[in-house]
């Protein structure tokens, strides 16, 4: 009897003791997330400027920031021209540059890798006066 | 001289009758009442799949939402707020937000829970109140070095406390 009541009172105790030590109140609810990151590629010409001077056209395109998320990437440059430029008769200024002497029209301009997060392009095209009548557009597409 | 013994008798037992009845009889109960705290938190379900499908060229992250979802409560407690965990972490170079509604207590607005595997509070200042159908808004982004994540869970967990 005696035995039967200390345990009585020790489980009370402990139930008093919990309701004290915690004291809190407390509701959850649980929601599951599912996420992912699918392949994209987009590119955009931020400004493109054409400044005829004099019987020199200067085809100016200024930073062109390229993001992607594939394996392996190019940027391919095609422009529209009455006349095709002759090879070598052009400047132009890019991180990786393509090789001298290089036919622009349909040419890769860079290629890249995973580790090419964001890369800057600075294009700029030189034409001389014997040349053709001018460029009437530049294509930069991003492909895998 | 018996009749009449009889009679009065009868009388007396016959009053006495009717002043047993008019004297009626009552019992009482004792009736104990209790309101226990009260603490519940539902939701409505889980949010649509956030997948990053699109790149935004010169833009480090990109990012997509949901907030289909909702959450109701009910509390008769004070100074009760609403914390939210995660049961891992995310993946490196992406990030999970979420945004409660309140009618009733104060939000935090938008939470980074992008390591929260220790609960962050949510909403606060919740007093004795119930509230319907709160939006729930869940944010996904990814920076740009993040070349392709396959489809993934995480379990977030809202609970309301004080």
């Amino acid at each position: 009897m005696k035995r039967a009541f200390s345990i009585g009172v020790i489980l009370v105790a402990s139930v008093l003791t919990s309701n004290i030590v915690f004291g809190q109140q407390t509701s959850s609810a649980v929601q599951v997330v599912t996420f992912g990151v699918a392949r994209t590629a987009q590119m955009v010409v931020r400004s493109l400027n054409s400044a005829p001077e004099g019987r020199v056209l200067a085809l100016n395109s200024e930073t062109q920031t390229l993001q992607h998320r594939l394996a392996e990437i190019s940027a391919k440059v095609t422009f529209s021209a009455k006349t095709l430029p002759a090879a070598g008769t052009h400047q132009r200024e890019s991180l990786i540059a393509p090789a001298p002497g290089t036919d622009l029209n349909s040419t890769s301009w860079v290629r890249g890798n995973d580790g090419c997060v964001q890369t800057d392009l600075r294009t700029f095209l030189e034409e001389k006066e014997s040349s053709p009548t001018g460029i009437s557009s530049l294509v930069f597409t991003i492909t895998d | 001289m018996k009749t009449v013994t009889s009679i009065l008798l009868l009388a007396v037992a016959a009053s006495s009758g009717l002043k047993a009845q008019s004297d009626g009889s009552s019992v009482t109960q004792s009736v104990t009442i209790e309101v226990k705290p009260i603490t519940k938190i539902s939701v409505s379900g889980n949010p649509n799949p956030l997948i990053v499908s699109d790149a935004v060229a010169g833009s480090n992250l990109t990012s997509v939402s949901d907030a289909n979802t909702k959450y109701s409560l009910t509390t008769n407690l004070d100074n009760m707020k609403i914390v939210a965990s995660i049961n891992d972490k995310m993946p490196a170079g992406t990030m999970l937000m979420v945004k409660l509604s309140s009618s009733k207590g104060e939000s935090a607005g938008t939470v980074d829970l992008s390591g929260a595997v220790t609960p962050v509070d949510v909403v606060t200042g919740i007093s004795r109140c119930s509230e319907v159908n709160q939006s729930i808004s869940y944010t996904f982004a990814a920076n740009a070095e993040v070349s392709q994540l396959p489809t993934q869970s995480r379990v977030v967990t809202l609970t309301l406390t004080n």
